[in-house]
């Protein structure tokens, strides 16, 4: 029954943090709020992505492995921005680092 | 030979739909979106996996679309799996999934031109993966049409992909051997993301300010280290932006 709260009050709660910022959209301008609203997103997509990198290391993946196939990743998107390519270069390293050493 | 025309039909919350164009867009973004469900899956698997020892997975597997996160339903997996109660499970949830209002916020102003009713339908996809790709197109141009279709072919793609690896990982088991390293994908795709707008200094700020506090707060309770890393991107990214000036 547990199971059956938690989707419902956590969905509902998810649904809100997803609506509102739509619901009150008119009130945003493009201006400072805009900028902060910008700001906000590349900070927790900055967050999340080292979130993950970290908990991948803390875990089953070599740390070592993980930040050359990120550096790898890194570089490719600052040449390219292309996204397959930053994922094919990335995981690249990574397998080519699990053959070699 | 004539030439087939095609007029705009009614698609209700997607507005008037010029279907060719809206075809090519949601393809694009659904070719997008591809690379990025080489990590999406195999987390899938994974949250599939930490269904396995609930007693009735039926709301853990709803819960794949209700709540659409991966973060906040892993934890809330293991949370009901180790037997913690009702309020310290939502809590959890609600905590890791208040960055969903910070992505909403920031399409908000770049979805303006877009009908209120898609906007309310295509927020309750907004994840790590649509706000990124759904930012980037937004930021490139074109018609609305086209940004609209767009943001709807990845975020279809990025469902169906979801809720497969879910379902597969609680029937066949969401192991992925570490070797494969397919986890990198996600931060790989995000990385594409994030790196080409690393221009500014502002930005750069923001994302160093973010990226530290993010690793020394790790250890926080119910991943609310995230929201102070968000705080502290974007104080700093307010300061050295009033201090450029």
């Amino acid at each position: 029954m547990t199971g059956w709260w938690v989707l419902l009050l956590a969905g509902l709660g998810s649904a809100a943090f997803r609506l509102a910022p739509q619901l009150m959209a008119a009130r945003t301008d493009d201006g400072t709020g805009g900028a902060v609203l910008g700001d906000a997103g590349t900070a927790a997509l900055v967050a999340m992505t080292v979130g993950s990198v970290v908990g991948l290391a803390e875990g089953s993946l070599p740390l070592f492995s993980v930040l050359v196939a990120l550096a790898a990743g890194a570089l490719v998107a600052h040449r390219t921005g292309h996204l397959l390519a930053t994922v094919g270069s990335g995981l690249g390293a990574f397998w080519l680092l699990g053959i070699v050493v | 030979m004539a030439a087939v025309t095609t007029a705009p039909v009614d698609g209700g919350a997607f507005g008037r739909i010029d279907a060719p164009s809206a075809a090519r867009a949601g393809a694009a973004g659904a070719l997008a979106m591809l690379p990025m469900l080489a990590g999406v899956v195999p987390f899938g698997l994974l949250v599939g996996a930490s269904i396995a020892p609930v007693d009735d997975p039926v709301p853990s597997l709803l819960a794949a679309l209700v709540i659409f996160g991966g973060s906040a339903q892993l934890a809330a997996n293991q949370l009901l799996a180790d037997g913690a109660g009702l309020v310290v499970t939502v809590l959890t949830v609600l905590v890791i999934n208040a960055r969903l209002a910070v992505y909403s916020g920031a399409l908000a102003p770049l979805w303006r031109d877009h009908s209120r009713r898609f906007r309310l339908a295509a927020a309750l996809f907004v994840v790590e993966p649509t706000y990124a790709l759904g930012r980037a197109r937004a930021l490139e141009g074109g018609t609305e049409i086209e940004r609209r279709w767009h943001y709807v072919g990845a975020a279809v793609l990025l469902a169906a992909g979801w809720v497969t690896a879910i379902v597969a990982g609680l029937t066949i088991g969401g192991h992925v051997g570490p070797e494969v390293g397919l986890e990198l994908g996600v931060p790989l795709s995000l990385l594409a993301m994030i790196v080409p707008e690393l221009r500014a200094r502002p930005t750069c700020a923001v994302a160093l300010a973010s990226a530290v506090t993010a690793v020394l707060l790790r250890g926080l309770p119910m991943g609310s280290g995230l929201l102070a890393a968000v705080a502290a991107g974007v104080l700093t990214g307010r300061a050295v932006g009033r201090w450029s000036r």
